[in-house]
């Protein structure tokens, strides 16, 4: 029945004095995949991570590992191994020995590890390392050290805890192709932990989003960008604008009328199965990127423009994020995405036109990339 | 401008210079406390170690190495190995108890930590003599284990107990016993518990990781303990001359013959502060070994 699956979490519940800190998560993983958990902090990532490596009991629900019900076996019965948020390398070995730690303990003949241990730093690239003192190595270096000490035991599955939390955006970016690499190279099955969005699209078949310690979502990448299930998802990956709406009416053809703000009338797509039924509340999310400036109302009929006032204009780099007060009772402020942002001000078409903060801009949008999402909860 | 220059220093000083003349005029008190106890009797008996013993005990002030000869005399060579051999003894054994010990209050227990050290500690706090009376009463011929012994129908003559090597090395481990617990503790109590997750993590049962990684990276608190342990020993005298006997004679015993019997007040100076110079060398010894782990 579990037989299919690498690792199976099944309704784990776990609460540290009273306060919960996962509720009713369920988790299904398969053979060579590369999963992330992504959250906020504080969310329940590394204690999940914490059940799954043996390291904590859940208070009830159960851990699968290759159809074996492993719950309450201690870490070093089960063949998973953990890269740690602060690596934890052993400061009484040098690199040798720390990389060798796991051999060692099965006793292998020294040859065996000797080789062992010389694939795996070229592996992560730290060929002629062995002899150095872990207090000698760099945050980047110590981290691949970690990387290779935990795969050197050839585990089944390897977690990954924040590993490149550390390290400066440069070198974290070559390290996330580097990781990838390294996953598809050995076909081994990773669960990566990180908070931040957008190493978790960069590297991973499926993502898990947790908020407050429940799952909120879990597919893949796109699947996760494109078709949010909540405003939460839709905000956490990628900054969605997050407005209120009103569902008039489910067209044929997947689509549906809204009112948006409870001014606008639109057209947008939706999926078979709505959260909602006509006439009650919902959320739409629209991303900055999808959202286009213009200095007057569009003349096409498919899509709306509101008049709005530029509030101002935040610069990052190859990019501009506007910040945006619709006229409308809208009270809230949304954020679009201009590429073409020059330093003059006085920018081509999808630029701001001249506009300076103060001023007065439409932004157009299209039904077609707006997200029916369900009414956000109370809690 | 010139105004503030000049207010400036003042202000320093009133600032930051009071605050360090007040700070030592603080640390007087112990200071002198440690000048008139320690550092004065040791300077005295170092003096006191080349001058001659005099008619009737005195000492009479006349530049000698003589007391040092005598010192190294193989006559004394055994004396000094029994007082080592106890003193290792003792050691070894508060370790082997003192580790477990210290594992288990640091890792088991959760909420009467304080009180379980307290409990510890209190050999420290109680007199030596009521110590030494309490082994008497417990090990005597009519002691507290030979009476029980007898009226379960163990044993018919009572059991010589007292005045054996056995009991002095009883005492010196009931005293020394702290001194060895609490460096472990607090080395145990610092270790990164993320190094023992790590090592299970990667396969390390209870007693792998114990071998491998909690007892390597505690090792600064086992040579701090066993040195805690091992210098008071080789100078004790109490235990050996209440609960031993001849056969028990320590460096201490000798030393303190000298300056009570003897009336020999120089050569127990001379092999006092010998005895101290081997402890200094020691010490100087566990400080470096610490200094090269601490580089890890
Ligand atoms: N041993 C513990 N005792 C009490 N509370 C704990 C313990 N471990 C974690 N928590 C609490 O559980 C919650 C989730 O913690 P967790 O470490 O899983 O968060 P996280 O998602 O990994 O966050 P981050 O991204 O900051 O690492 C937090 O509120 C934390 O305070
Ligand atoms: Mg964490």
């Amino acid at each position: 029945m579990t037989g299919s699956y690498l690792l199976e979490l099944k309704n784990i519940h776990k609460s540290f004095d009273s306060h919960r800190v996962l509720n009713d998560v369920s988790l299904q993983i398969r053979e060579g995949e590369f999963l992330t958990l992504l959250g906020p902090s504080g969310c329940g990532k590394t204690t999940t991570l914490r059940i799954i490596g043996g390291f904590e009991q859940p208070d009830s629900g159960e851990v699968y590992l290759n159809g074996a019900r492993v719950t309450h076996l201690p870490p070093y019965r089960r063949n998973v191994h953990t890269v740690f948020q602060h690596y934890a390398l052993f400061p009484h070995y040098n690199v040798f020995e720390n990389v060798a730690f796991s051999m060692r303990l099965k006793t292998l003949p020294p040859q065996t590890i000797e080789k062992e241990v010389k694939d795996a730093l070229s592996l992560v690239a730290l060929s002629g390392f062995e002899k150095r003192k872990v207090s000698q190595l760099s945050g980047g270096q110590q981290q691949r050290i970690a990387l290779a000490r935990s795969l050197v035991g050839k585990p089944s599955l390897l977690l990954l805890d924040e590993p490149l939390g550390a390290l400066d955006l440069k070198l974290r970016e070559s390290m996330q192709l580097e990781l990838k690499k390294i996953q598809q190279k050995l076909k081994m099955t990773f669960v990566y932990v990180t908070h931040d969005q957008q190493e978790a699209l960069t590297m991973s078949d499926r993502i898990v989003v947790f908020n407050h310690g429940r799952i909120e979502q879990c597919g893949p990448a796109r699947e996760i960008y494109e078709k949010p299930a909540s405003s939460f998802v839709a905000d956490f990956l990628g900054n969605a604008n997050i407005l209120a709406a009103t569902l008039l009416e489910i067209l044929p053809g997947s689509r549906a009328e809204i009112l948006l703000e409870g001014e606008i009338k639109l057209k947008v797509p939706c999926a078979e199965a709505l959260p909602v039924a006509a006439g009650q509340r919902l959320c739409v999310a629209i991303r900055p990127e999808k959202i286009q400036l213009h200095s007057g109302p569009s003349q096409d009929a498919s899509k709306v423009s509101l008049p709005c006032v530029l509030n101002d204009v935040v610069y990052l780099g190859s990019s501009a994020r506007v910040l945006l007060s619709p006229f409308s009772g809208c009270a809230k402020t949304i954020q679009a995405t201009v590429v073409k942002y020059g330093r003059s001000g006085a920018d081509s078409a999808g630029g701001l036109n001249g506009t300076a903060p103060g001023g007065t801009i439409w932004a157009q949008l299209d039904g077609d990339d707006i997200l029916l999402l369900p009414p956000e909860s109370d809690s | 401008m010139s105004m503030l220059k000049k207010i400036d220093p003042a202000l320093s000083w009133l600032i930051g210079g009071r605050r360090q003349t007040a700070s030592q005029l603080l640390l007087l008190p112990a200071s002198a406390w440690l000048a008139c106890f320690m550092l004065a009797p040791i300077a005295l008996l170092f003096v006191v170690s080349f001058a001659q013993r005099g008619d009737y005990g005195a000492i009479s002030w006349t530049f000698t190495l003589k007391n040092y000869a005598r010192s190294i005399d193989p006559r004394y060579f055994p004396v000094l190995m029994r007082s080592a051999l106890y003193a290792s003894t003792t050691t070894a054994v508060c370790l082997a108890l003192g580790y477990p010990l210290a594992y288990f209050i640091s890792f088991y227990v959760d909420k009467h930590k304080n009180l379980l050290l307290l409990l510890l500690m209190l050999p420290l706090w109680t007199s030596c003599t009521v110590e030494i009376y309490a082994w008497i009463i417990i090990l005597g011929r009519e002691g507290l284990i030979n009476s029980l012994l007898t009226q379960i129908g163990l044993i018919d003559e009572p059991l010589r107990l007292l005045n054996r090597p056995f009991a002095v090395l009883i005492g010196l481990i009931h005293t020394y016993f702290p001194f060895m617990v609490l460096p472990l503790y607090s080395s145990l109590e610092k270790l990164p518990k993320a190094y023992i997750e790590a090592s299970k993590d990667l396969g390390g049962g209870p007693w792998a990781t114990l071998w491998r990684v909690t007892f390597p990276l505690t090792l600064p608190g086992v040579f701090a303990g066993c040195m805690l342990t091992f210098i008071p020993c080789m100078g004790d005298f109490l235990m050996a001359e209440f609960l031993g006997g001849p056969s028990t004679y320590l460096v201490g015993n000798l030393i303190q013959n000298q300056f009570l019997t003897a009336q020999d007040w120089p050569f127990g100076s001379s092999l006092s502060v010998l005895l101290i110079a081997v402890m200094m060398a020691g010490l100087y010894l566990q400080q470096t070994l610490e200094k090269k782990h601490a580089s890890w």
